[in-house]
């Protein structure tokens, strides 16, 4: 990597995370310009959901729903829930929830080929230019930024408030920011030549293991700088103008119950400008109460529950209520037309917590839930064994297009939905 | 090739064959007394087999073992059944292992590979920034916009763990920026006076803008946090400066007694609290991390001026609300409830407008604000610092490349923490030189951002073996003062003088009692201590409501640090760390832990009452907070903190398939009785019971570290902290935990310097280093304190080569 031609390699190079979108390259995808794309949607719920009240007593397609799944009722075509599925080789408590979308402690990345690269970057990759943000990293108004990783081990920060987030999808510079942004660009690209001439001397004095670090920070310069030639192309191109939902920045974050549906909208929101195909979501468990009738105890506290009936009836409030803002999400989705059908037929929903119970912090056993996306879904699908999770990562990731035939530790797709 | 082998068997034989005499005779069959009925051909417990251990410390394989060995046998966990060495058995085979290690120590050369070439830490990074450009403003923290590291084990200096990512690159482009921004000349905005009524005022939900004609009044109800604060609009400070305040305003009805919520006493005096914030992170009318303190005002009942200073930052504007004040509009209506009860307050506000229904009904205690005046921004000096720090004091209009030289070179040696070399500097001079006619200082920004932005000023590089002059400078001073060294170091470096001993050590005592040393003490703490983890799972709000009123969660963790600072200032030893006679408490702490006569929000030094169950670090709030969830207390968690912190020994993660224990709280069993039957398995016990006593002992203390007695409010369930050691000995309370502890002072001690060798060099130690370790605590006498130790460590070889 030495003698390289920085441009040329900025030519070839692979597509990083990300990047936004260069116009030259729409209309590249596989299916052609004008059949709608995939989009895929991870939901973090941090703090899971109680087994008892979540799993269904019976299975098959006919199936019971569980208290916790009641409010999908009307959805119950539209989605599957599993049973007997975990990431068999995570373990840790809360120490192991980064690992939730890959299935790979950080501490074990070195043992996988792609490390612990998680399923919404690895499909943010697969997107690359196509859309402004490759992929869309959201906490509901906190978030402990471990959610999604890089091939590299690096996390990805998140957008943690709603006006923010309505910002960067629909709200254009004013044309001094635009200047200033177009003025930063052109300085950091004649800083960042003078920095590579630099390193090329230092690099000679270097020993094998001081080198590796010095190409690593190398590496981060380069991709900036790839990153920076997109954003050029962007600075001047209109977002899609939308309705700025009410009250973005002002008393919403008090009720905490009510900002979720917020969330949801901007996440429709994006979806249907096609501003993102690739959205993950995170659902904190805070200390406070979440504001809904018949909860006073904080969230926290209540997932904490040491099967006091009390608490347990106070949390299943908490889970239903996530149920009924991802039952009102997808009737959203199913009302807003596709040029080839819907929405929500062409968005996977994968929704999930690490935690199989939080009172005792153990990682077994997880509630998942796969919806829309266009599957044969299957109702209550009870795996006969312990299954990888990332199976079902790895089947919505051909969904979305990927030519893959392995996901991390995946042993296989979840041939039943396809 | 066969000669070759011959001369390294020889070699590697020699010192085995030295040993071996008093290894035959008597360690040999103390091994096989004591350990190999576990160890052996048979079982090997805790995957440890000594049957065919040899007396050799040279390899790694059996070094780690003999360094097993050593560490239980201190620890005297090992063995745990009868038959029990006798003391004088036990010490004879301390001693030949401590022995043998020492010998390995002085023969050996310093390890190989050293420390690799790494990153700044983010507090490194905005310290080292900070002192370049001479800012000291207030909650100017330029690390909110970075990612936190991913540190797994250790502390944010170590090498291996410290990545560069593009997130990362893009951001130091971004703060170098910022900071460049506020070294360029700029014209000195114009000072003013100007003063507003209160209609150009903001008001928040809970307060009242009056306009009656042309007079107008602000009236403060309330203090809810995001609800309560009012600011001047449009009044943002141009530059960072100083601006004289007056605000005219008065308490009504401050006497009357209200009786609702959260209203104040009569006769308390009624505090207006003003503040600074800016709109960076959000809506300033809403609790900021922007946010500084600026003042506190008593508010009278008379109308009258109040006048005061405030300290600007550019950007940033003036916030203010009653910081004592009555319920605002919930109050507001309570009020009309207690009093009016006709009134629909919140039917009658709809109809009739908020300022109209106020005046209409509303009779409850207000702070009236009339006037605010500002006369501002005055400077100290102008240019201002970061400008002369770099620029100096009367900066030319049209800079040529001949200053541009004579400026970027002293300011790259500076951040690079070495002299610059001409040809270092070529690219960036051609850089700067291409614009500068069009651009003047932006181009020089430019410059600047590079040197900035280059590996020089990113990274720590040290040479290979002995450290020269400036490595060492660049040690010492992140290691002491978590920033870059200053121009003294630098000075003694240029000189060459830095390496000579007699230098070495006179700057080595003139930055332990320099205040810098702060950032030392914090940071290290934090990490050592796992402090994140006291804020990372927050204590339940209804359930702990002190912890929040009181503020404890940002007190605890001062109360820490400035524990540690007491014993670096005053040299204190560090076994205070496991018992004091005393704490360092400031008011609230010392409210908290029910310790009288401590007024006043500073820290200071109070001897605790003999019986006290404070003193030492293991029952300050911000490790038993640390070492819960929020919620429970977990003896298993808190035993495992206090055997790596404390004891300085990690723990085997727990078999994967090991299921975690199962709460229940609906009293049916004790945590100390699940306990025991968790370690009835025996595969939990054989790490279990070195791990639970030490967390059973602390049971005592909830969740953010208060006493308890029982469990629950009813007295219900009461917590027993007894517990028997894994060697059989019984502790009853922490009390005897302490003095446990303080028997095992020089395993605290190994593991205390470990902990801050790693921090201070950026790497872990490899097991054959814990011998430099060693050679550290042996040095340390009676009476040597917390300075002491960290002399020592400066002076070994692991600190002065790479």
């Amino acid at each position: 990597m030495n003698n390289f031609d920085r441009r040329s390699f900025l030519k070839t190079a692979g597509i990083c995370m990300a990047l936004p979108y260069m116009p030259s390259l729409i209309g590249q995808t596989k299916k052609g310009s004008n059949a709608s794309p995939d989009r895929l949607l991870f939901f973090d719920v941090w703090l899971g959901l109680e087994a008892g009240a979540f799993f269904p007593k019976s299975t098959g397609k006919d199936y019971q729903l569980s208290p916790t799944l009641s409010p999908l009722k009307s959805h119950k075509e539209n989605f599957t829930v599993f049973s007997n599925v975990e990431h068999l080789s995570v373990v840790g408590g809360h120490r192991a929830q980064h690992a939730l979308l890959s299935g790979v402690l950080l501490s074990k990345a070195a043992q996988y080929k792609e490390g612990n690269i998680t399923a919404d970057i690895k499909a943010a990759e697969y997107v690359g230019v196509k859309t402004r943000y490759p992929s869309l990293h959201i906490g509901i108004n906190s978030g402990n930024n471990r959610m999604s990783w890089t091939r590299n081990g690096n996390s990805v920060p998140m957008v943690t408030k709603l006006d923010l987030l309505f910002k960067m999808l629909f709200v254009d510079d004013s044309s001094s920011q635009k200047a200033r942004k177009n003025r930063a660009l052109a300085e950091n690209s004649s800083v960042i030549d003078v920095i590579m001439t630099q390193s090329k001397d230092i690099n000679k004095k270097l020993d094998k293991e001081d080198k590796e670090k010095l190409d690593e920070y190398l590496t981060s310069v380069r991709e900036t700088e790839k990153k920076l030639q997109t954003q050029r192309d962007w600075i001047h191109k209109p977002k899609p103008q939308m309705k700025r939902p009410k009250d973005l920045d002002g008393s919403i974050y008090k009720d905490t119950a009510a900002v979720y549906e917020t969330y949801y909208d901007l996440v429709l929101m994006a979806l249907k400008t096609d501003s993102s195909r690739v959205v993950s979501m995170q659902f904190p468990g805070g200390g406070a109460p979440v504001s809904l009738d018949g909860v006073d105890t904080g969230y926290h506290l209540l997932s904490h529950h040491g099967k006091d009936p009390e608490r347990l009836k106070q949390l299943h409030i908490v889970e239903k209520h996530h149920m009924e803002q991802l039952s009102k999400f997808m009737t959203k989705l199913q009302n807003s037309k596709e040029a080839d059908s819907n929405l929500l037929d062409k968005t996977s929903i994968f929704m999930s917590g690490c935690m199989g119970n939080a009172s005792s912090h153990s990682n077994r056993r997880l509630p998942a839930i796969l919806a829309g996306g266009g599957y044969k879904h299957q109702g209550h699908m009870k795996m006969p064994k312990l299954t990888e999770m990332t199976n079902i990562y790895l089947t919505m990731l051909q969904k979305f297009g990927l030519e893959i035939d392995e996901f991390g530790p995946s042993t296989g797709i979840v041939s039943e939905l396809v | 090739m066969y000669k070759l082998l011959c001369v390294y068997f020889c070699l590697s034989f020699i010192p085995s064959l030295l040993a071996d005499e008093k290894f035959n005779s008597s360690i040999k069959p103390f091994i096989k007394e004591y350990c190999i009925r576990c160890h052996g051909e048979e079982k090997q417990k805790g995957d440890r087999r000594y049957d065919s251990l040899k007396p050799d410390f040279k390899s790694e394989e059996s070094a780690v073992m003999w360094r097993d060995i050593l560490d239980q046998l201190l620890l005297e966990e090992m063995p745990p059944k009868k038959p029990f060495p006798t003391n004088e058995k036990s010490k004879e085979v301390i001693d030949w292992i401590t022995n043998n290690f020492k010998k390995l120590r002085e023969e050996k050369a310093v390890s190989k590979n050293g420390t690799v070439m790494r990153r700044l830490s983010h507090m490194e990074y905005t310290n080292a920034l900070k002192d370049l450009f001479k800012i000291d403003l207030p909650n100017f923290d330029l690390t909110r916009g970075l990612t936190e590291d991913n540190i797994l084990h250790g502390f944010d200096t170590d090498a291996k763990q410290l990545k560069a990512t593009p997130h990362l690159f893009s951001k130091y482009l971004e703060i170098a920026d910022r900071f460049i921004d506020k070294a360029l000349p700029a014209p000195k905005p114009k000072t003013k006076k100007t003063a507003y009524p209160a209609r150009m005022i903001a008001a928040a939900r809970d307060n009242y803008l009056i306009k009656e004609g042309k007079k107008s009044y602000l009236d403060l109800t309330g203090r809810t946090p995001d609800a309560s604060r009012s600011y001047v609009r449009n009044l943002v400070s141009p530059e960072d400066g100083t601006y004289k305040i007056r605000i005219n305003a008065q308490a009504i009805d401050r006497s009357k007694n209200w009786k609702i919520y959260r209203c104040p006493k009569p006769g308390t005096p009624w505090v207006l609290k003003v503040i600074a914030t800016s709109a960076e992170y959000g809506p300033v009318n809403k609790p900021s991390p922007a946010d500084y303190d600026i003042t506190t005002v008593v508010i009278e009942d008379q109308r009258k001026d109040y006048e005061f200073e405030a300290f600007l930052r550019k950007g940033y504007q003036l916030v203010f609300y009653w910081q004592n004040g009555g319920g605002g509009d919930p109050g507001a209506f309570q009020v009309q409830k207690k009093h009016f009860k006709e009134v629909d307050y919140i039917e009658s506000k709809k109809k009739i407008g908020k300022a109209n229904t106020y005046l209409k009904y509303y009779h409850g205690p207000k702070l009236r604000i009339n006037e605010i005046e500002f006369d501002g921004p005055h400077f100290k000096q102008w240019p201002l610092k970061p400008v002369t720090s770099i620029f100096g004091e009367n900066p030319p209009a049209k800079p040529n490349m001949e200053y541009v030289r004579m400026t970027l070179h002293p300011f790259a040696s500076k951040a690079w923490r070495r002299p610059a070399k001409d040809e270092e500097l070529k690219p960036v001079y051609d850089l700067v030189s291409s614009t500068l006619d069009k651009e003047g200082y932006r181009a020089i920004a430019k410059g600047m951002k590079a040197i900035l932005c280059s590996p020089g000023f990113l990274y720590h590089y040290q040479n290979k073996g002995k450290l020269d002059n400036f490595a060492l400078a660049s040690r010492l001073s992140f290691f002491l003062w978590g920033t870059s060294p200053d121009h003294k170091l630098l000075r003694h470096a240029l000189r060459g003088k830095l390496t000579e001993p007699q230098v070495y050590k006179q700057e080595v005592a003139r930055m332990l009692q320099d205040p810098r040393t702060e950032n030392f003490i914090k940071h290290f703490s934090y990490q050592w201590l796992h402090l994140k983890k006291a804020n990372e799972m927050p204590p339940d709000e209804k359930k702990f409501r002190q912890y929040y009123s009181m503020d404890i969660d940002k007190e605890m963790l001062n109360e820490t640090q400035e524990f540690l600072k007491t014993l670096l200032k005053e040299n204190l030893s560090i076994y205070n760390c496991l018992d004091s006679d005393f704490a360092v408490l400031n008011e609230t702490m010392a409210k908290f832990y029910g310790v009288k006569g401590v007024s006043g929000d500073h820290y200071r030094k109070v001897t605790l009452p003999k019986n006290s169950i404070r003193g030492g670090l293991l029952t300050q709030t911000s490790v038993l907070t640390a070492t819960s969830n929020g919620v429970d207390t977990s003896p298993i968690v808190r035993g495992v903190w206090v055997l790596e912190n404390i004891l300085g020994i990690t723990p085997p993660t727990p078999p994967a398939d090991v299921e975690p224990l199962e709460p229940d709280i609906r009293g049916t069993k004790s945590v100390k009785e699940r306990l025991r039957v968790h370690r009835e398995k025996e595969t939990c016990n054989e790490c279990h019971r070195k791990i639970d006593y030490l967390g059973m002992t602390l049971e005592n203390f909830d969740p953010i570290g208060k006493w308890r007695s029982h469990y629950d409010k009813r007295k219900k369930v009461k917590v027993d902290a007894s517990a028997k050691t894994p060697n059989g000995e019984n502790i009853q309370s922490v009390k005897q935990l302490k003095q446990f502890l303080m028997k095992r002072k020089s395993t605290f001690a190994k593991g205390l310097t470990s902990k801050l060798v790693a921090y201070g060099i950026g790497r872990e130690m490899s097991y054959r280093e814990r011998n430099d370790i060693d050679g550290i605590v042996e040095q340390l006498k009676d009476g040597d304190g917390f300075r002491d130790l960290l002399a020592y460590i400066v002076n070994s070889q692991i600190f002065l080569n790479k």
